[in-house]
């Protein structure tokens, strides 16, 4: 038994359709944000970008279309503790992630 | 001497390497929820580096970070690899350009998430990416899909600007995969350049290069070698590598006395 079946295969997901791609998301704790920008110059997608009054900027996901790739480079830099993965990507289809868990940080006891 | 022998380029004329002193390497216990060490602090604090400093890394910490590449396992230690060196600022910027007129043209072609649904070219352009998947699958997956489309919009740089480039040509003839034996070696240089303090990141698009004549030449790529990979090599600009990060877990089937279980 394969774990895809041939159509299944066969499909290719749309990019900026929702029923066949699920892009990376990213949780953002407004308390310890200080709109540092460090987040927003390291994204390899270019999906991040600031908001609000000049003094009280904040980060937050670009509208549209967001190729966020999971990659976590977000948090690896932010000083605050401000920002970390909430959703990874998956798509349908030939794309589709299979025998994955949830993303943690690495284990030390399991 | 023989024809094999006089064919090998002697670069230790002069130098003598220095004999290391023998040591028995000790395996320490190590007991469940034991802080990380050195090593493997290294491996998970690692990452893809994309903004480099403009200073160059002097040649000697290049070098240093090949010779460790040169100890990579390799398969009936056929060791298929040999290493091209960029540090031309002209260059590199002439290599990314090239590679980002390439990602413009595909990008021209495939990318359907410029028109509006519905239209026309919105459907020619999408039966161009199936039709296009079948024959490159891994090529045509969302993320790379995307990572194109950022380059031909002057978004993103190919090599990311590096002082470096570090390009590991594949021999074709390698025992095995050596596509496998040119990933270890990758990530040799990586790890060497890591715990130097320095960035790295794999670029997969410079595979570009390697379907175009003038490159292949200016670059040294002759038969039976092929340009696989690029690595990029400089000094980091902020401090990118502050916190690990989370990653899925992955499917492991543990097969133990007799029982098969699936752990994560």
């Amino acid at each position: 038994m394969a774990l895809l079946s041939k159509k299944e295969m066969k499909r290719i997901p749309i990019v900026d359709d929702a029923n066949d791609s699920q892009f990376g998301v990213v949780a953002i704790d407004l308390e310890n944000c200080n709109g540092c920008k460090m987040c927003t110059i390291i994204c390899p997608c270019d999906v991040l970008e600031l908001y609000g009054p000049r003094h009280d900027k904040k980060v937050r996901i670009k509208e549209g279309l967001s190729m966020c790739l999971s990659c976590d480079n977000c948090h690896a830099i932010c000083e605050y503790d401000a920002i970390s993965i909430e959703q990874t990507y998956n798509f349908v289809g030939r794309y589709k992630q299979l025998n994955r868990g949830a993303a943690i940080q690495p284990r030390l006891k399991y | 001497m023989s024809d094999i022998a006089k064919d090998r380029v002697d670069a230790n004329d002069a130098e003598e390497t220095e004999q290391q002193p023998r040591r028995a390497v000790k395996t320490t216990e190590i007991e469940e929820g034991d802080p990380w060490n050195t090593i493997e602090a290294a491996f998970l604090k690692r990452r893809s580096i994309r903004r480099f400093k403009k200073k160059q890394v002097p040649a000697h910490m290049i070098r240093r970070i090949l010779e460790i590449g040169r100890f990579a396992p390799s398969q009936g230690n056929c060791q298929p690899w040999k290493y091209v060196v960029v540090r031309d600022r002209e260059t590199i910027t002439e290599m990314e350009n090239f590679c980002a007129d390439m990602c413009r043209k595909i990008s021209g072609a495939l990318d359907y998430t410029a028109y509006k649904k519905g239209t026309f070219a919105r459907w020619r352009s999408e039966t161009f990416l199936k039709l296009f998947a079948k024959w490159r699958p891994s090529n045509m997956h969302p993320v790379p899909f995307g990572a194109v489309n950022l380059i031909a919009n002057d978004r993103f740089k190919v090599f990311h600007h590096p002082p470096t480039i570090i390009i590991p040509l594949m021999d074709t003839r390698g025992i095995g995969h050596p596509e496998i034996d040119l990933g270890i070696v990758g990530t040799n240089i990586v790890m060497a350049a890591h715990s130097l303090g320095l960035g790295t990141c794999w670029v997969g698009l410079a595979s570009f290069l390697n379907d175009s004549a003038e490159w292949r030449e200016r670059l040294g790529v002759e038969e039976p070698y092929q340009l696989i990979e690029a690595i990029s090599v400089g000094y980091v600009l902020g401090k990118p590598m502050q916190n690990t990060v989370a990653r899925e877990t992955h499917e492991t089937l543990w097969i133990e006395d007799g029982e098969k279980n699936l752990i994560y």
